[in-house]
């Protein structure tokens, strides 16, 4: 075949189908990444609920980088699906895509991360104020309700700030506890040195809650390299395997508050079904963490 | 020195032999990749999905013209990534001066960017490999100093009409790839400043003797190359209503791509803007391509290595048995 008969036999098509109209293709789902454990169980189960349910679901991986996400969100525009669900790379930056959705007529639903700056059709995320309150009350359970306690978290991020706020409010009811210390460490690597910097000045910490599973772990590293593993205890927060399996077996990481993935992808999937039915779904639906302690 | 055929002596009919010639190989993948997207999806080939495409490839299409000038001069740019970035945090927080002072200093910001590469590479006689990986540090740290990592919003909507507004019915981010793409390609083909880099690039001696002055000209182009990513900077900040602190990471390698792509050689001195331009072309068409079809996320990464080897193999296959 020459290429001028290839270009034309493209050209022809390109006019055939430029008038087709949009039609029912199910969901798209732009997820932020695929290479944390959280998302991994989040994918999984939104695909396991899909097919239970008969609907077309396609997953695309934004990679972290909210210009690879907003051209994902534009080719589901395109391919005409009914419902985009997205977990933003950033709550302020996905309005973008948001919009362009939107602007087309199509549902959007948040999954774990909200949108800062737009209204969307609901949001489906853990309840981490709840959490933190369940972290401060284990935490006030374990230390026999006296001592001092730090902090480790991530002030730019606002699901993390409600786990603080909620933590702060669990501890209110131990008046003999006292916050000594709250810093930042985002990474592992960040959240071990600001854990020695804290044992180093406070050694008289009894407790630390990091907002994170890496933060705690970090925590109960850099207490045990301090020779202080049988005065500290370690409370996390995301309950991924790595550290549901140290609070079985070491004796520092005293419970995790865990999230569900694999309830709120399936929550995902049942409000983008209702939508597709037209039914009104709630604009906020919070999925209450657990708490896990030892076997 | 492979010779480029010269498109102002030759006529009309020629023209378009010597194009099909030069082109013929990458065209033909790019045609391919089109026939079979459209076999296996009936909505890729429409014209919201066209635009679309064009749309998302102009970010990394406007950075391959500049990275196909330092190419061709047998450098290499690797900072422009992080330029990207920078040039969207300038544009962001300078909006408080009014639109046109902001765009003025965020291609200002983009041009020094440039130039110190290219003063580095030129004055100091720093291999550009490692001064743009040094640089690609720097300018990654600098754009996260005023914001400590947070993306700035932006609001101006005049600057948001850059990546979401329309001119004569074609998104305006698709006008700017279209004159920067007539720019470059004549000052590349038809001026003494593009056949300077053709010559610096093919034989570096030759054009010293022949009274080039290869700093200046290395300056320059690197200067250029650092405009043409500050541009890119302003349409992915339009586009994501923001600038991102991790915006345009590793877009140099998607520049590179598809300069190499586009038959640019990496050893300088061949290369055109036609072909870069296509070669973008291939990589928006596979990247939208297999997210119509579904394809899963690290599968898209695996096709899209072997599409470009291949592509670059067609493209040598037919060069050597013209030869």
């Amino acid at each position: 075949m020459s290429l001028k008969k290839a270009l034309s036999a493209l050209l022809t098509t390109v006019a055939l189908s430029a008038g087709s109209a949009a039609f029912a293709e199910g969901i798209g789902a732009s997820l932020l990444t695929q290479q944390h454990p959280f998302y991994i169980e989040l994918a999984d189960a939104m695909k396991a609920e899909a097919e239970a349910k008969g609907v077309p679901l396609e997953i695309s991986i934004a990679n972290q980088d909210l210009n690879k996400q907003l051209a994902d969100v534009e080719d589901f525009i395109v391919k005409g699906v009914d419902v985009i669900v997205i977990s933003p790379v950033d709550s302020q930056g996905a309005v973008a895509a948001i919009a362009k959705a939107q602007a087309q007529g199509i549902k959007v639903i948040t999954v774990d991360i909200p949108i800062a700056n737009a209204e969307v059709t609901s949001h489906i995320g853990t309840d981490n104020y709840t959490g933190g309150v369940k972290a401060g009350e284990l935490m006030g359970k374990v230390l026999d309700g006296k001592g001092k306690v730090a902090i480790i978290d991530y002030p730019t991020v606002q699901s993390v700030v409600a786990r603080i706020d909620g933590f702060k409010k669990g501890l209110e009811a131990f008046p003999d506890i006292e916050i000594v210390a709250q810093q930042t460490g985002i990474t592992r690597a960040e959240a071990l040195a600001v854990s020695q910097n804290m044992l180093q000045a406070n050694p008289e910490i009894t407790g630390i809650f990091g907002f994170g599973d890496d933060a705690a772990l970090a925590a109960a590293v850099a207490a045990k390299s301090a020779g202080l593993q049988d005065q500290v205890k370690v409370i996390g927060f995301d309950g991924m395997e790595e550290a549901r399996n140290a609070v079985d077996s070491d004796p520092i990481m005293v419970g995790v508050i865990q999230q569900y993935p694999q309830e709120m992808g399936k929550t995902a999937v049942d409000t983008a079904v209702d939508v597709i039915a037209g039914k009104t779904v709630p604009a906020e639906q919070p999925i209450v963490p657990g708490v896990y302690v030892k076997k | 020195m492979t010779q480029t055929p010269d498109p102002i002596t030759a006529s009309q009919g020629h023209r378009l032999r010597a194009l099909m010639l030069q082109y013929g190989g990458i065209l033909l993948a790019l045609v391919l990749l089109c026939v079979i997207f459209t076999a296996l999806n009936g909505r890729f080939m429409t014209v919201a999905n066209l635009t679309n495409i064009l749309q998302q490839v102009a970010v990394v299409a406007i950075a391959a013209f500049g990275m196909t000038w330092v190419i061709l001069l047998g450098e290499i740019d690797l900072s422009i990534g992080s330029i990207i970035a920078v040039a969207g945090m300038v544009g962001a927080l300078a909006l408080g001066f009014g639109f046109v002072p902001a765009l003025l200093l965020t291609l200002a910001a983009g041009a020094l960017m440039g130039a110190i590469n290219g003063v580095l590479t030129a004055k100091l006689m720093l291999p550009s490999f490692i001064v743009t990986v040094a640089t690609m540090g720097i300018y990654r740290g600098l754009v996260s100093l005023p914001t400590n990592g947070a993306p700035a919003m932006i609001a101006d909507p005049a600057w948001l009409a850059i990546g979401a507004g329309t001119f004569l019915g074609l998104p305006i981010i698709i006008w700017i790839v279209l004159v920067l793409f007539v720019f470059n390609h004549i000052l590349l083909s038809r001026t003494t400043f593009g056949r300077r880099t053709y010559l610096t690039g093919g034989n570096r001696e030759a054009a010293l003797y022949s009274g080039i002055k290869v700093d200046r000209l290395k300056i320059a182009i690197f200067t250029l190359s650092g405009v043409m990513a500050a541009v890119a900077g302003i349409l992915l900040s339009s586009r994501l209503y923001s600038a991102q602190t991790n915006a345009g990471m590793s877009y140099e390698l998607d520049a590179i791509a598809a300069a190499v792509l586009g038959g640019t050689s990496l050893a300088g001195g061949v290369g055109t803007m036609v072909g870069t331009l296509i070669g973008a072309l291939i990589i928006g068409v596979m990247n939208n391509g297999m997210n119509m079809l579904s394809v899963p996320y690290f599968y898209q990464l695996i096709v899209k290595g072997l599409v470009i080897l291949i592509a670059v193999w067609l493209d040598v296959r037919a060069k050597q048995r013209r030869a």
